[in-house]
């Protein structure tokens, strides 16, 4: 996992950025870099889109920092902005994706919800690249909102709150979200899994 | 799908708002112990998660990215 950062050690290398300290900015971009560079990844799944976010983000925070009020916390605002970057750039892809109304109406409603049987094999064997792909491509479909929480969430492992501030909504709104992720996702999986099965038998 | 086993998931849906290990609903976890099946769902939708991660680990920065991203700020190391 990633290195752990002290929060004071990060508000001192702030500081210091803002004073035209340039190896406290060094220390920070060593510091984050690498998860800078994996949210790239994870979202855009493309390693020259994450090096674009990575030096987007850290060019624009070079730029900015002197407007960085330390109300936010540092890693918050940096995410942020990273995040901001890498749905641009997404938005750019022409994905097809589900609507927020489909994301509503399947994953939500008690009445609704596909419970798709879970086929028993042993999954550890599964975990192939074509396995990944498949997971990306669920991802894919959904809406941008989703994917980052999804992403920020059970990915980064960032707390809710923190994934509220980054994205702009509520935390009402991303455990609502994550909730329909996790279930479509489920739901995926499991349908992935019936084929997957069907193809062992045949 | 049985009546009861739709409105758990309904309730599990909610609960999977929240952290995953939250005890968000004593009356929800009890159901659980005594539900296999419910538990089943609510052990795969936890288990797409993980395989989620573990199809996706934290990769190391290139070293020429981070090269090139110190010298794109004029930063020296």
């Amino acid at each position: 996992m990633y290195t752990t950062v002290n929060d004071e050690r990060v508000d001192k290398l702030v500081a210091q950025t803002k004073a035209g300290n340039q190896e406290a900015f060094t220390e920070l971009v060593e510091l984050f870099s690498e998860r800078i560079y994996n949210l790239g990844l994870r979202i855009l799944k493309n390693s020259d889109d994450a090096a674009d976010i990575l030096q987007e983000t850290f060019l624009a925070v070079y730029e900015k920092i002197n407007s960085f009020d330390g109300r936010s916390n540092f890693f918050t605002w940096l995410y942020r902005i990273a995040t901001n970057f890498a749905l641009m750039k997404l938005r750019k892809e022409k994905r097809t994706v589900y609507t927020d109304q489909d994301m509503e109406e399947h994953y939500d409603n008690p009445d609704k919800v596909p419970i798709h049987e879970w086929q028993d094999f042993p999954l550890r064997d599964m975990l192939n690249e074509e396995f990944r792909k498949h997971l990306d491509f669920a991802v894919d479909r959904l809406p941008e909102i989703y994917r980052s929480v999804f992403i920020l969430r059970d990915v980064e492992n960032l707390s809710i709150k923190e994934t509220s501030k980054i994205l702009g909504i509520t935390e009402s709104n991303v455990k609502i979200r994550l909730k329909r992720a996790r279930v479509y996702l489920r739901e995926d999986l499991a349908t992935y899994m019936e084929e997957y099965s069907k193809n062992l038998e045949s | 799908m049985k009546e009861h086993k739709k409105k758990t998931v309904h309730e599990i849906c909610n609960y999977l708002g929240q952290d995953l290990d939250h005890p968000m609903c004593k009356e929800l976890i009890q159901h659980l112990k005594e539900c296999p099946d419910c538990q089943f769902y609510l052990e795969t939708v936890k288990l797409t998660v993980n395989l989620f991660r573990e199809t996706h680990p934290a990769k190391p920065v290139p070293e020429d990215l981070k090269k090139k991203l110190l010298t794109s700020l004029n930063l020296k190391k």
